[in-house]
């Protein structure tokens, strides 16, 4: 038998003949599925990814939860069992003032920030008698961290399933883009858990750091709240150096410190140092100079800041140590820790620069001072 | 960022305020920067804390 004649794709798929129906079917199917189904297709396809990280999620804030439980009940040797007034503390929430007419809005949010600061801290010292400061201001931070996974699961989770109920895939597109984002955050704040239970540096505190090793063999004074001041003298001027109470895991008051300061002393310029977040591609514990409060948090210490310096005319200079989120929070790296003296001539040369003898200069080591004395 | 094969540690570093000596050791609990330590064994100088910080781990 002769089988060179036998083309069975061209018998079968009509390749040589563009109207067999075999082959018309072949294409338009999936056509007509993703032309009704995809949308369908691609939530589920993006669901199982999201609800992957979501699990993570979860699992960043037990592991952070059950990390406090753990530290509270060994090593702060805790006996009654507080888990169930600790659940109450992680699900406290915030509501922000009223935003239609923003006027006057700012000490409403301070007001606001604090009293839940104090509320949190008056709980800790209820729950758990005689320990000390360096543990409350520790478990404050501990706190916090729990409570922000648990919103950031909480959040995650409510969008996620309102699409999947609504069948909807353009309601998880915003979703699939934050994520990566979200997941830095979260994994950061997982990571933080360690430094704040063994009392170590973070990243933030390089302003901290710089501003207490300058305050050494200088006499240190309450200026507010968690918050030190001292007196020194650099080339005919007078410094009036600024931080947080260290080594607690605070970052004390600078806000009403340096009202305080400022009323006190009129200083001729402000030099503020404090970490802040690198962009992508740039080294971690590059040093920048700059101009303006350079200050973190919801905003309301810098607005304070900028007030005080423009009621007073006075300029503000500010530099800052990049680094990343994780970075930031967690235990210091060697990269910015190596930068303390070159912040510190930095300041010297920005105060010889744009001061003269005589003259008065408020430095402020902004951050979480953790690990930091002075 | 932290490179994910890096394995970190955490150390305390200890100088001699007199002969600025230096000592890089694991940290412990307990230390906090600017801690006075101890007396220096050479110079009899205060030694104290001057930095804590995570470096890859020295095999």
């Amino acid at each position: 038998m002769d089988f060179s004649d036998l083309d069975i794709l061209d018998e079968f798929f009509g390749t040589g003949d563009d109207s067999n129906p075999l082959m018309m079917l072949i294409w338009i199917l999936p056509i007509i599925l993703f032309v009704f189904y995809g949308q369908r297709i691609q939530l589920i396809i993006t669901s199982g990814d999201i609800k992957k990280k979501l699990g993570q999620l979860e699992q960043f804030r037990n592991d952070s939860r059950s990390a406090l439980i753990e530290y509270i009940k060994k090593d702060l040797a805790v006996k009654d069992d507080i888990t169930q007034k600790l659940d109450r503390i992680f699900d406290y929430f915030t509501i922000m003032p009223i935003d239609i007419d923003p006027n006057g809005i700012i000490p409403k949010i301070h007001r606001l920030i604090r009293s839940r600061e104090d509320t949190t801290r008056k709980q800790i010292q209820l729950l758990l008698s005689e320990i000390d400061t360096m543990e409350i201001t520790k478990i404050q931070n501990l706190l916090e961290i729990v409570t922000y996974l648990q919103l950031l699961h909480r959040i995650v989770r409510h969008l996620f399933l309102t699409a999947k109920k609504q069948n909807n895939y353009p309601l998880i597109l915003p979703l699939q883009m934050m994520l990566p984002f979200i997941m830095e955050q979260a994994e950061a704040l997982k990571d933080a858990v360690p430094a704040f239970k063994l009392g170590q540096p973070i990243g933030d505190g390089i302003g901290p750091l710089v501003v207490g090793e300058m305050m050494l063999d200088t006499k240190k004074q309450k200026a507010e709240f968690e918050t030190v001041y001292s007196e020194s003298k650099f080339e005919g001027r007078k410094l009036i150096l600024l931080k947080a109470e260290g080594p607690f895991a605070t970052v004390g008051r600078p806000a009403e410190a340096a009202e305080f300061l400022v009323e006190k002393y009129k200083p001729d310029i402000i030099v503020m140092i404090d970490a802040a977040l690198k962009l992508e591609g740039e080294d971690s514990g590059t040093v920048s100079q700059g101009f303006g409060a350079a200050i973190g948090g919801i905003g309301t210490d810098r607005f304070k800041i900028e007030e005080l310096a423009t009621k007073f005319d006075i300029p503000i200079f500010s530099i800052v140590v990049k680094q990343s989120v994780k970075e930031a929070i967690t235990l210091m790296k060697k990269e910015i820790a190596n930068q303390t003296e070159n912040v510190k001539s930095q300041v010297h040369e920005m105060i010889t620069d744009n001061t003269v003898n005589g003259q008065i200069v408020l430095v402020i080591g902004v951050g979480n001072t953790l690990g930091v004395s002075q | 960022m932290f490179n994910k094969n890096e394995i970190m540690e955490s150390y305390t570093l200890e100088r001699c305020g007199s002969c600025e000596k230096e000592l890089k050791r694991k940290f412990s609990k307990g230390d906090f920067v600017f801690k006075i330590v101890s007396k220096c064994p050479s110079c009899q100088g205060q030694v104290i804390i001057t930095k804590i910080f995570a470096d890859t781990l020295i095999p």
